[in-house]
Parts: C-alpha cells; structure tokens; sequence
C-alpha cells in the first residue's frame, strides 16, 4: 500500500536560470517542503527564491567529519519528512543521478518504505562539457569514471577514446573527509595515466558555467602539469584521445563473411 | 528574491549576446550602485557577498568507494576524527 508522502529528486541544470525544465520546476514550487543541494551560492539564493521552505543540506558538510555519515544524513533528513506525510522535493545541481549518490538512496529507501519516489533527469556537468568543448562523445567512444575510483581499482582504459575523471581535485582520498588533496596524490594518478598517455599529452581540467555571466573553465594543460594544477571539488579532467582507434579485423572479417551469408540467402 | 537573482535568472533563459545590451540593461535595474557595479564587472564574488551568499559551498555526494567495499572500513573507523589527525590536503 502506497503512503502518503512523497520524494522527488530533481535537478536545477548547471547554470542559474538556463537549465531548469519546467516540470522540475513546478516540482519545487509544488512540494511541501524543498532541500537543497547546489554548486553556487547565488544558485542557492535563487532556489529559496522559489519556495517558503528550502532547507539548505550544505550544513550536513563539515570539516573531519566522513561524508558517508554526511550522506546518511541529508538522506534521513529528506526521509523524516516524507514520513510525516509531506511531500518533499530534493533540489540538487546538475543531474540528481550522475555522480550523486545521495538522490538515488533517498528515493530507493523512500520505495523500500512505501512512499512513492522518483526522479526527474537534468543537465549535468557532462552535457555542457560536450556543448563547450565540442566533443561528441559517440565519435571516438567516451569513458567516465569516478578519480579516486580509477586510482583504487584497475580499470581497463582505451586511450583511443575519451576519459573523463570526475571530482579530480579529490583523487586520491580515502579519508572520506576532505575537499582537497594535494599534488602528491595528483603526483600518483598522472603516474597511472603516465601507461596510457605521454607526460606531455593535452588535457583540460573543466568546469561548467554556473551563473549566465561567467564562461565556463576550459583550461588546457599538458598530463605533466596537472599535479600542480587548481584542481577544485567541482573540476572535472577531461583526457582526449591519444592514439587512433584499431581496427578489429577478426570482428571485420567475421562482419563480411555474415553480409555474404545473408546476400546468398536472399 | 532579490532584483539581482531575478535578473541572473532572465539572463539564463534569455541570453544576450551584446555586451552593449547587458550594460544598457544593467543600466535600468531597480539596485543599489555596488550591486550595479558587480553585475557590470561579472564580479561573482563581489556578487555573493553583497547578496549574502554562504562564504564556502561544498557540493559533492558521491563516494569513491561502492558500499560493499565501505563496509570493512567502516568498522574500522572512527565516526569523526580531529581535523589535525587528517592527513594535510596540500603537500
């Protein structure tokens, strides 16, 4: 039996005011209450804006403390209401599920519990990283992967096609409790990068446009140089291909002799 | 919600492309001569501390580490620990 109460985890977009659809919209405006979980502050300002009751999650951040913990907490804050029977809009910059582990945990234990949950897709850091760089992601393939999540596991890369490392200015942590780690950690992930990629191949730490007066961050910079880089929470390293991509001429051969088959047969 | 934010949120949907047209419009908004100013200047930081906005904004919710691999750290762990005990964020 469905509960009264309900979650809906929406996003705002990147960019104040050019990214929020109308039904995200009106998802907000509608709800009993709103939290609130963006990457500008005037963004911040512009969504208490829009209703009585924006309760900021930034609170549940502090230094030290594990953002596992922070995590569970802004989930159970959005929980308690839902319980209450309210109606409760979670607000969160970009796209709630693209690297956004709080939104999809609200809503699957918001289910486990009863209440109706969903989410409404937005315009993630991803999209407006192809619009400003011009790439197509389907042209040479693209992969994507978490920076730290790359350094503690192994991956299999294809540096024939994009790879995009999210929240670099992190990588490295294991602590759960920073927001910044240090060129001696960057030192080791351009050492990883280093079997795939030479020292002096292009790359650009990226960072979409938050408000309709700034442009977005596309700075390019050799592999060597992004140990000492700015590399920020929301910056994003964006490594082009670095060789051309291989032909498989055993699937290729395979292909042809199925073509054959097939005109045969007709 | 302010004249600044409102007229943040025009320009989102609404861009214009003529830096002639942003002053000129800038130019007639009902604001305060710093306000004026910052917006001429694209000055986001000016912005924010004349609006009020927080100082510092964290805005990250996704772990490196799947759950079940979190697990056996968790219990290792303490909840929280000194800000001195981490290790330093730059080197």
């Amino acid at each position: 039996m469905t509960q009264q109460g309900s979650l809906v985890c929406v996003g705002l977009g990147m960019m104040l005011g050019a990214h929020l659809s109308p039904r995200s919209r009106s998802h907000i405006e509608q709800a009993d209450v709103v939290f609130a979980l963006v990457s500008d502050p005037l963004v911040e300002l512009w969504v208490q804006g829009m209703h009585g009751d924006v309760r900021s999650l930034q609170p549940y951040y502090a230094e030290g403390k594990d953002r596992h913990r922070t995590y569970r907490e802004m989930i159970e804050a959005m929980l308690a209401e839902v319980r209450a029977g309210r109606s409760v809009c979670g607000v969160f910059y970009g796209h709630p599920g693209v690297f956004a582990q709080v939104p999809h945990r609200a809503i699957e234990q918001a289910r486990g519990e009863g209440f109706q949950a969903h989410m409404e897709p937005g315009i993630s850091a991803e999209d407006c990283l192809y619009a400003d760089l011009g790439i197509d992601p389907g042209t040479y393939g693209c992969q994507h992967y978490e920076a730290s999540q790359f350094m503690f596991y192994q991956r299999r890369i294809d540096s024939s096609a994009y790879l995009v490392l999210w929240q670099v200015g992190i990588a490295g942590d294991r602590s759960m409790r920073r927001f910044a780690t240090g060129p001696a950690y960057r030192r080791l992930l351009v050492h990883l990068l280093a079997h795939d990629y030479p020292l002096e191949h292009e790359v650009i730490a990226y960072e979409a446009a938050t408000l309709p007066i700034a442009a977005p961050r596309m700075e390019r910079l050799r592999l060597s140089d992004v140990a000492d880089a700015d590399l920020r929470l929301q910056t994003t390293l964006v490594i082009p291909p670095a060789r051309p991509m291989q032909s498989n001429q055993a699937m290729l051969d395979c292909i042809a002799q199925l073509d054959m088959e097939i005109v045969h047969s007709n | 919600m302010s004249n600044v934010i409102q007229f943040l949120e025009t320009l989102g949907s609404k861009p214009m492309l003529s830096p002639a047209d942003y002053a000129a419009t800038v130019a007639v908004l009902e604001l305060d001569t710093e306000q004026q100013e910052a917006l001429l200047d694209r000055d986001h930081a000016r912005l924010n501390d004349l609006l009020g906005g927080r100082e510092k904004l964290l805005c990250s919710v996704f772990p490196a580490t799947p759950d079940d691999d979190q697990k056996d750290d968790d219990e290792k762990r303490e909840d929280d620990v000194p800000v001195e005990d981490i290790p330093p964020e730059s080197e």
